[in-house]
């Protein structure tokens, strides 16, 4: 901007004949806003609505989504083979379907947790993990905090943006396999026999992206560096996944059925069997004994309230880690 | 002391500076610029943190790259903030007194003085982590004197001080320019820059645009008359009887009710001569006149093309 | 009438008291707060804002209070810090209209707004490009566009002129100016570059160990008593101080050719006086203007 603005003149043409044209030179200079400005409950929308459009904007989340719908149509996959199938063959065969519960049970099981283990996870990574840190790097909450803005509004917009990110990734995908589900086995009873499968299902579908968003919030909370806060929460997920199923495997070599509890006891773990007991379904894992060969043993899932609990307390603790480390100026001691 | 000789310095294409050749003696020298000027690719050929592309940099008559004899006889006072939050201040400016040298009693006693100089003494004690902007950056001046050098360079030295402490670095800054050291400063207030010295680099797209005493620059630069400003109740009359003069090139005053005219010559030295006689003659009342042009800031605006 | 006051104010920060029964007005137009590092300043600023909770004692901006009426006032004021922040995201347009969909307004009337406000703050075609990439003379434009965006009626101003060149520095004080008088905006510049607050403030707060010291019109602070007169030779001449008193004029102070010199109250044209000095001893006067105290000298009283 440079030199003088035009001034503010205004002036018609003196006394002109009707038609003429009244010349005038706009003032562009700096001008109040005076229009309508929200109220408060508006904000922490703005700030959910931005974690979505940043995240619908990077192509990679994209090719992740789209990756993340594998194991759904790896479900269709298996309802076509099963068509194919005589009528009455084994539940022996691993591939068409296996597990205690109903058989639709268990196809959304495989699908939800198949998909938040590894595509859900990484695409958490790729939203959350720099939600708070990069905002911390930035010294963003300077910018947040000077507006009408509380530290609660910013946490529960970045919650929600993830969430909803997440949520959009896993229950879009479910629906859309319920509804396939729907049209292929209408009429052997799909919906008789289950009417409540669909709440259960979103249910279900809604539980990876709450766990992973609130841990992925505090992990990013805590650090100056997405890349820092993603690798954190990666090495957190694996670690505790590989200790559980280690331990499991450790504790009750002899009898994989009991002990089933100690296999959850991780974040991977928790989500799993959260959405098992949710949608009522047990697993099968194969068993190899040198003399027998394989066999499949039946896993009911594990106890609700613990791994309820878990997941939740995880989902608390994530979000409590990121308010208590939300701080807009820094205290200078002493 | 310092002599560029057709320096460059590139950075693949982009160019930091283009064919300086320039000295720098003993005493303040204020190096000025715009941003991205080359500035700081100037004073880190100084400080030997790279070499030229093409051309010379001799510092006490070496190459200051990678030199220690150049390094230990340099204090370097640069404007980044990252220091070692987790270090106090006493104990930093004297891991940076090890690192030229000293050791023991000496070293002990040089750390206390520099830190004394910059009027960081009572809080030397306490993690940088915990510092103000300016006291990180009177820390940072402190483990530039510690080792007494010879060629101190300075890049913002004043960033982050307040008014008091402004004053009494740019004191310091002074006293050490006088006691015959090389200083060389990087700023961008001008209006400080002037209180420390008269002495300029001004570097501009690369390039080095002038040097020198800025009151002689001034003279230099003919391509913008002298305006000289003055302020009296016969503003008008003043005007028509200064056209009268041949060296007067334009008189213009400021608004219909003229109290001040400014008026433009090309010599300057006859107009002072001979601006007293007329006011006295024509019976002026002045009641002020002053030169907006000869500041450094004026300067620099010329030079610039601000 | 005053834009923001506090009274009997005590700010505790860890175990400092940063400020002690602090009782301030600030009126309206541009005023500069000064103040030694430590004299919380920036500590006034917060508990304004309502990042800090006194332990006593009260305030209010723009009439409302600042305790429990926090939200409402930062919908009114707008900050412009002197860390440098950004929202991380992308260009300087999204990153200024999403600051004004922080405030309240629809997200088409920020977009707008922003286009507007970054269009006077002087970013040209360079709002379009990502933040991360900008000078710190762009930095700064954005931080004051992000503050303003929302229409506030006052500005907080911390350090604004903080690492801009001398065009920079011009600019930004110039849009300082043009703001705060006839916009119907009131501004308060904490700042540490007296020069700058001299030429852009037309009032001045000066705080020292969380008290006020000064304040009032920079005009009346900086007048001196009696005329006095600022003059400066071309050479310095030792016999202009000696032949001086034969005009009626004073010698008050004088430095390598300047010359500060008082008049008395009956000397009609005190110019006059000079020249007929400057012309007797041979000197050539350069420079005549009335004496002011610099802002320097005001406030290095103030803080003794």
């Amino acid at each position: 901007m440079t030199g003088a603005s035009p001034s503010e003149r205004s002036q018609a043409a003196s006394p002109s004949p009707a038609g003429a044209v009244v010349s005038h030179v706009a003032d562009l200079t700096y001008r109040g806003y005076d229009g309508p400005l929200y109220a408060r409950s508006f904000r922490w929308r703005v700030v959910a609505l931005s974690i979505l459009r940043s995240a619908l904007r990077k192509p990679a989340f994209w090719l992740l989504a789209a990756a993340s719908t594998i194991p759904h149509l790896f479900v269709v996959f298996q309802v076509f083979m099963s068509s194919l199938m005589p009528a009455g063959a084994s539940r022996e065969n691993p591939f068409l379907g296996s597990g205690v519960g109903s058989k639709y049970a268990l196809y959304f099981h495989q699908a939800i947790t198949s998909q938040s283990f590894f595509w859900l996870f990484l695409l958490a990574l790729l939203v959350g993990a720099g939600s708070i840190a990069a905002d911390n790097r930035a010294n963003a909450l300077l910018v947040y905090l000077s507006k009408p803005l509380t530290k609660t509004d910013y946490l529960v917009g970045k919650w929600a943006g993830l969430f909803a990110t997440l949520a959009l990734v896993t229950v879009g995908p479910a629906l859309l396999l319920y509804v396939y589900c729907l049209f292929t086995f209408q009429s052997e009873g799909f919906l008789r026999e289950e009417p409540l499968l669909i709440v259960r299902l979103l249910g279900a579908a809604l539980v990876p992206p709450i766990v992973h968003a609130s841990l992925l919030l505090g992990f990013s909370a805590w650090n100056r560096s997405p890349a820092v806060a993603g690798a954190c929460y990666a090495g957190v997920y694996f670690v505790s996944f590989v200790a559980a199923m280690t331990a499991w495997g450790v504790l009750h070599r002899g009898d994989f059925a009991k002990g089933v509890l100690v296999r959850h006891l991780s974040v991977a773990g928790a989500i799993d069997g959260t959405v098992q007991n949710i949608l009522g379904v047990g697993i099968r894992v194969m068993k190899w004994q040198r003399r027998q060969g394989p066999t499949w043993i039946e896993l009911q899932p594990p106890d609700f309230a613990v791994v309820l609990l878990l997941a939740l307390g995880l989902a608390v603790a994530g979000v409590v880690a990121a308010r208590l480390r939300i701080r807009a100026v820094e205290v200078v001691r002493g | 002391m310092i002599v560029f000789e057709r320096a460059s310095r590139w950075y693949g294409q982009v160019i930091g500076v283009n064919d300086v050749t320039c000295h720098i003696g003993a005493g303040l020298t204020a190096l000025l610029g715009p941003n991205g000027a080359g500035k700081s690719t100037l004073l880190k050929l100084l400080t030997g943190q790279i070499r030229p592309t093409a051309g010379t940099v001799r510092v006490f008559g070496m190459a200051p790259f990678a030199n220690p004899a150049v390094l230990a006889r340099l204090g370097y006072c640069p404007d980044s903030e990252a220091l070692y939050d987790d270090q106090t201040g006493e104990e930093f400016v004297t891991l940076m007194a090890s690192l030229s040298g000293l050791v023991g009693q000496e070293r002990s006693r040089r750390v206390a003085a520099s830190i004394e100089r910059v009027g960081m003494t009572p809080h030397s004690r306490r993690k940088i982590g915990g510092y103000s902007k300016g006291m990180r950056q009177r820390i940072k001046i402190a483990q530039a004197l510690v080792h007494e050098p010879d060629l101190l360079v300075l890049d913002e030295p004043l960033n982050g001080l307040d008014p008091v402490a402004r004053h009494e670095v740019s004191e310091l800054l002074r006293h050490l320019g006088d006691e015959g050291r090389c200083v060389v400063v990087s700023s961008h207030i001008l209006h400080e820059v002037e209180t420390m010295t008269r002495n300029i680099v001004l570097m501009y797209r690369g390039r080095l645009m002038a040097q020198g005493d800025v009151t002689a620059i001034r003279a230099l630069i003919d391509r913008h008359p002298h305006r000289i400003m003055i302020e009296t109740p016969d503003a008008r009359r003043l005007a028509r009887r200064l056209l009268e003069l041949p060296y007067v090139l334009s008189a213009r005053l400021d608004g219909i009710e003229a109290s001040s005219v400014e008026v433009e010559t090309r010599a300057p030295e006859t107009f002072y001569s001979e601006f007293p006689a007329i006011v006295m003659e024509d019976n002026f009342r002045i009641r002020a006149f002053h030169s907006p042009d000869n500041t450094l800031e004026a300067v620099f605006a010329y030079l610039v093309g601000a | 009438m005053s834009v923001a006051s506090v009274h009997n104010l005590t700010v505790r920060y860890g175990t400092k008291t940063a400020l002690s029964d602090l009782t301030l007005e600030f009126p309206d137009g541009c005023v500069g707060l000064l103040g030694p590092n430590g004299a919380g300043k920036s500590t006034l600023l917060k508990t304004l804002l309502g990042f800090l909770c006194p332990s006593s004692g009260s305030g209010s901006v723009l009439g409302l209070d600042i305790q429990s009426q926090g939200l409402e006032i930062r919908r009114r004021v707008g900050l412009m810090p002197e860390q440098d922040c950004h929202i991380p995201g992308d260009t300087a347009v999204s990153f200024v209209a999403y600051a004004g969909e922080l405030a309240g307004m629809p997200s088409r009337r920020a977009m707008s707004r922003a286009h507007e406000v970054l269009e006077y703050c002087g970013l040209g075609e360079a709002r379009y490009r990502n933040v991360e990439t900008y000078s710190t003379g762009m930095k700064q434009r954005i931080k004051l566009a992000q503050a303003i965006v929302h229409g506030p009626k006052l500005l907080f101003l911390d350090e604004p002129t903080n690492g801009l060149d001398p065009a920079g520095r011009t600019e930004m004080l110039r849009l300082i100016q043009d703001v705060s008088h006839g916009k119907g905006v009131s501004v308060i510049v904490s700042s540490h570059l007296l020069h700058d607050v001299e030429t852009t403030c037309d009032r001045v707060v000066v705080l020292a160990r969380g008290r006020v010291v000064r304040e009032g019109l920079v005009r009346e602070l900086r007048e001196l008593q009696g005329r006095q007169i600022e003059v400066e030779l071309h050479l310095p001449t030792p016999a202009f101080a000696e032949r001086a008193p034969v005009h009626g004029l004073e010698i008050v102070r004088e430095a390598a050719g300047r010359y500060r010199l008082r008049a008395p109250d009956d000397l009609p044209d005190p110019a006059r006086a000079v020249f007929l000095t400057a012309r007797e001893v041979g000197a050539q006067v350069r420079s005549l203007q009335p004496a002011q105290r610099s802002l320097q000298d005001v406030f290095m009283e103030a803080i003794e």
